[in-house]
């Protein structure tokens, strides 16, 4: 057993190096760990005061997954935050991932299960490793519509079936976005309000793929520079005199987000008609019939 | 009211019936697996039958158990259900035994039965064949039926002395096939309850067909039932998926009926 270098709190022996209170990485050779008695635990990467997000396997059910972890497990309420808003805080990603499990799109990673832990709570998804987008920009240059348009796509696809559930990503930048064989995004900074928010950033983005983008000398996105043009172009976009020509791209945008999701999903066949009839001459009202009859 | 004038009542919270279905194909060609549940004042029934036989005789046989149980059990005027149950499967067995093929021939079909009754939440069930019926309490699957293949038989003869182990491994290339089934034509195996079992809030029940526990173990069934209690029918999507993402060489028709009584 040990103490974490950071937080000083005792570290149990199955989890030395990563911290399971605040997530600082211990210098210890043994980074694996055990998370909710079932999910081992290799790497843990976007730890900040709120959450805590790890990648592992799931050894019941034999599959890579990912998990977004929010903190206060033990109760403590953040700076400046009083116990009963980060209640409220942990409730929101609760609805959150309760709304996102609900959603079925190819490019959105599936939720396995979200539970509350404590006075925090967890969620586990899929994780399929591929390559990220920020990282695959930073090799290639400016690419065409339709090049950029295929790479978008299913973003586009995926914020559509979110904002129509009232869900919102609240991040949408390169850094958030991660492309794998379908692309997924990740679960990170949910809970924002502003779906016109989310539509502006991703448009931002849009173009920003589009045109290729600039890297400055330390590299990454932190100091992307726009041809002046462009950035010209993007305010253009956005000023009231112009809202049309956005909305009209935008429209175009989910035009193609709603042919590639295609078709409304199946409804619930109806049951066999003579069979509510046949207990209707019987007297027997039925609440509920499910059947694979027809 | 009270000496201190506060009006106190008791509240108690009935626990009450949810259902969630799920039926897959998999990867045959021919969905043989039928199912139903209903609810009526009467209390729940849920059935899952597995046919067998070639060609379609399997669905016309799974199919004609669950519609008939379905019109005897909205005609039904006797409370009486566990007696229900019994003379129903024995009746349907004669049925199905009589089935035909459009060239007036037995077609020689066989389905499973798992049938199950709540009402207050006390539970009969009816079973034949290997369709089972688990009971989910406190995290613990128990398996309130057998499967009537031939190894429950080569098990018993094993256990009274009456096979060697050698006897009992030469035989188990047939242990899968089935000593009891609707349609078998002299029903005389069949697991019913000896009295209604009371369920207790929080239990699940759950009926399905062997497509299911044979692709899935029971740690993972269990597991996939937890990830998913907040949404009953994602639980049994879930659970049929599963099974199909599985199953390394072909998946069998699949189906699966959850009843939470919470």
């Amino acid at each position: 057993m040990g103490y974490c270098q950071s937080c000083k709190r005792e570290l149990p022996a199955v989890q030395k190096g990563v911290c399971p209170y605040c997530g600082f990485q211990n210098s210890s050779q043994e980074t694996e760990f055990v998370f909710a008695r079932r999910y081992v635990i290799r790497e843990t990467f976007n730890g900040d005061r709120y959450g805590i997000s790890y990648r592992g396997f799931d050894a019941v059910m034999g599959r890579a997954i990912q998990v977004r972890r929010f903190l206060a497990a033990d109760g403590t309420p953040t700076e400046g935050e009083s116990a009963y808003q980060r209640y409220e805080r942990r409730e929101k990603f609760m609805d959150v991932y309760r709304k996102l499990a609900a959603l079925e799109v190819s490019s959105l990673p599936m939720i396995y299960t979200f539970k509350a832990e404590g006075m925090g709570a967890y969620a586990v998804f899929a994780y399929e490793p591929g390559r990220n987008l920020a990282e695959m920009l930073a090799q290639t240059g400016v690419r065409s519509y339709a090049e950029t348009k295929e790479l978008m796509l299913p973003v586009i696809v995926a914020l559509k079936v979110m904002h129509d559930k009232q869900v919102c990503h609240g991040n949408v930048s390169l850094e958030s976005i991660c492309q794998t064989g379908k692309t997924t995004m990740l679960y990170d900074a949910m809970g924002g309000t502003d779906a016109a928010a989310d539509i502006r950033a991703f448009l931002m983005v849009f173009l920003m793929v589009m045109c290729g983008r600039t890297m400055s000398e330390e590299g990454g996105f932190g100091s992307l520079m726009l041809p002046e043009e462009l950035q010209e172009c993007i305010r253009d976009a956005f000023c009231s005199e112009n809202m049309l020509t956005a909305d009209k791209i935008l429209d175009t945008l989910y035009h193609c987000g709603e042919v590639a999701v295609g078709k409304q999903p199946a409804e619930e066949p109806a049951p066999p008609a003579y069979l509510l009839k046949l207990a209707e001459s019987c007297d027997v009202k039925v609440t509920t019939l499910k059947t694979s009859l027809t | 009211m009270d000496e201190y004038n506060v009006r106190t009542e008791t509240y108690t919270a009935v626990p009450k019936l949810t259902m969630a279905a799920s039926s897959i194909i998999g990867t045959r060609k021919y969905q043989q697996d039928s199912y139903a549940c209903i609810e009526t004042p009467s209390g729940c029934l849920a059935v899952v039958c597995d046919g067998m036989g070639g060609l379609e005789g399997g669905e016309k046989a799974s199919s004609l158990v669950v519609r008939n149980l379905l019109e005897d059990y909205i005609r039904l005027t006797d409370g009486d259900i566990r007696r229900f149950l019994k003379v129903e499967a024995i009746k349907l067995d004669k049925k199905v035994f009589h089935i035909a093929g459009d060239n007036g021939e037995a077609l020689g079909a066989g389905t499973t039965l798992a049938a199950v009754h709540v009402l207050d939440g006390r539970m009969s069930w009816v079973s034949v064949g290997d369709s089972k019926i688990y009971v989910l309490r406190s995290g613990e699957l128990h398996c309130i039926v057998r499967e009537h293949n031939y190894r429950l038989l080569l098990n018993e003869m094993l256990s009274n002395g009456k096979l060697t182990k050698e006897q009992y491994h030469a035989e188990e290339g047939q242990a899968e096939a089935l000593i009891s089934y609707l349609g078998i034509g002299e029903l005389s195996l069949m697991d019913t309850d000896e009295k209604p079992l009371q369920l207790l809030a929080g239990d699940m029940v759950i009926l399905c067909s062997d497509g299911l526990y044979k692709s899935l173990s029971e740690d993972k069934i269990k597991a996939v039932i937890a990830d998913n209690d907040f949404d009953l029918q994602r639980a049994a999507n879930e659970l049929t998926a599963t099974a199909l993402r599985t199953a390394a060489r072909g998946q069998d028709n699949t189906t699966v009926i959850l009843l939470r009584y919470s």
